[in-house]
C-alpha cells in the first residue's frame, strides 16, 4: 500500500574522519526520507485524524510500526545514546568506538532494510525531529570534549606526579 | 482540557517521571553489581565458589545478564514515558515521538553514562564524607576538602568499557 522510497544521505559528511562516522551513520539513519505517497495523513494522540491530500509528508518520526502492529521508539534514542557513548569513550578506550562503528555498519544495513520493506509509518511529522536529533548528536560532541579534558587532566597529573 | 488543568498535569507528570526515574536506578545499581561480579566475588563467598566451579558459565552471565537487564528496563521506560506525555497533553502523536526520544535520551545520558559509570567514585566519595562526619568535622570544611581524583574517574569509565562493548549489539 505505500510506496516508500529510501535515500540515504551522502556527500560532504563522507569526507569526514573515521571516528566521525559514528555521527556520520546516525544521520544517515536518521535522515533518511520515507515519502509515503499513499497515508497522507496526521493521527492525533485522541484518535481523530486530519486528513490532507495536497501537502506530501515526508516522516524522521522516531516511531514505526512494524506488520505486526508492535511499535518501537527505542531504537532512535538508543543509536543516539550509542553514538554519545563512542563519541565520550573515543579519549578514553578507542575500542570502544571500534565495537561501536561495527554496530553502526551493521544496523545500517539492518535499518535501511527494514525502512524500505518492514516498517510502515502511521505517523508524519514533516521533519520537525530533524533538528531535535541534530541537537543531540552535537551535544554528544560536547560530551566528547568533556572526557579528553578528563583524560588529558589524568594524564597530566600522572606525568606531573612522576616527576 | 482547560488552562490551569493542562498546567497542573504537566507539573504532575513531570513529578511521576522523576519518580518513575528514580526507580530505574535501582535496578540500576543491580546492573552495576552484576557489572562488577568479578570484583563483587572476592567479598561474597557464594559467588566465589561460582567462580572457581564453572568459570565459563560464570562468565557467561557476567557477560550477558547485566545488558539483558538494562535492556528490560530499555524497553519498558520508553512505553512509561510516552504515557506519561500523553498525559501531560501532547497534542499529536509527533509530539509524543519527540518528548519521548527527548527524555530517554536525557535519561539515558544522566544515569547510564553519569551515574552508573560513575557509582564507584560517588560510594567513595560518601564513604570519606562519612568518616569525616564521624570525626566531627564542620560542614564548612567537609565541603572544601572534597576531592575527587580525575585518574579515579577515568579509571570507573575504562573500567566499564568491556561493559559497553557488550551492551551495543542490544542497540
Amino acid at each position: 500500500m505505500l510506496v516508500c522510497t529510501h535515500s540515504t544521505r551522502t556527500g560532504s559528511e563522507g569526507s569526514w574522519p573515521s571516528s566521525i562516522l559514528l555521527s556520520y551513520s546516525t544521520s544517515s539513519l536518521f535522515g533518511s526520507r520515507l515519502d509515503c505517497s499513499a497515508a497522507h495523513h496526521e493521527t492525533f494522540a485522541s484518535g481523530l485524524s486530519r486528513q490532507s491530500s495536497s501537502t506530501r509528508f515526508t516522516s524522521e518520526s522516531a516511531r514505526f510500526v512494524t506488520r505486526s502492529g508492535c511499535s518501537s521508539e527505542a531504537p532512535s534514542s538508543n543509536l543516539l545514546f550509542m553514538a554519545a557513548v563512542g563519541l565520550v569513550y573515543a579519549p578514553l578506550a578507542p575500542l570502544v568506538v571500534l565495537g561501536a562503528a561495527v554496530v553502526f555498519w551493521i544496523s545500517s544495513v539492518v535499518y535501511k532494510y527494514q525502512l524500505m520493506f518492514v516498517f510502515v509509518t502511521t505517523v508524519e511529522s514533516g521533519g520537525v525531529s530533524e533538528p531535535h536529533q541534530a541537537f543531540k548528536s552535537t551535544f554528544s560532541w560536547f560530551l566528547l570534549s568533556a572526557s579528553g579534558t578528563l583524560s588529558a587532566t589524568a594524564y597530566l597529573l600522572v606525568s606531573s606526579s612522576c616527576k | 482540557m482547560s488552562d490551569s488543568a493542562r498546567t497542573r498535569q504537566q507539573l504532575l507528570g513531570w513529578l511521576w517521571l522523576a519518580l518513575v526515574c528514580f526507580f530505574n536506578t535501582v535496578p540500576l545499581l543491580l546492573i552495576s553489581l552484576l557489572a562488577n561480579l568479578s570484583s563483587v566475588a572476592q567479598y561474597v563467598p557464594f559467588l566465589q565458589e561460582w567462580q572457581t566451579s564453572s568459570e565459563w558459565s560464570f562468565a557467561l552471565v557476567n557477560g550477558i545478564l547485566p545488558p539483558t537487564v538494562s535492556a528490560i528496563f530499555g524497553w519498558i521506560l520508553p512505553k512509561i514515558m510516552r504515557w506519561l506525555s500523553e498525559y501531560q497533553g501532547a497534542i499529536t502523536q509527533t509530539r509524543l515521538d519527540r518528548a519521548v526520544v527527548q527524555r530517554y535520551f536525557a535519561f539515558l545520558i544522566i544515569s547510564q553514562l553519569l551515574i552508573f559509570s560513575l557509582l564507584g567514585v560517588l560510594i567513595q566519595l560518601a564513604r570519606e564524607t562519612y568518616s569525616k562526619v564521624e570525626q566531627h568535622q564542620s560542614f564548612v570544611e567537609i565541603i572544601k576538602n572534597i576531592t575527587v581524583d580525575p585518574k579515579d574517574i577515568q579509571g570507573s569509565y575504562i573500567s566499564l568499557a568491556p561493559y559497553w562493548l557488550t551492551f551495543f549489539p542490544y542497540v
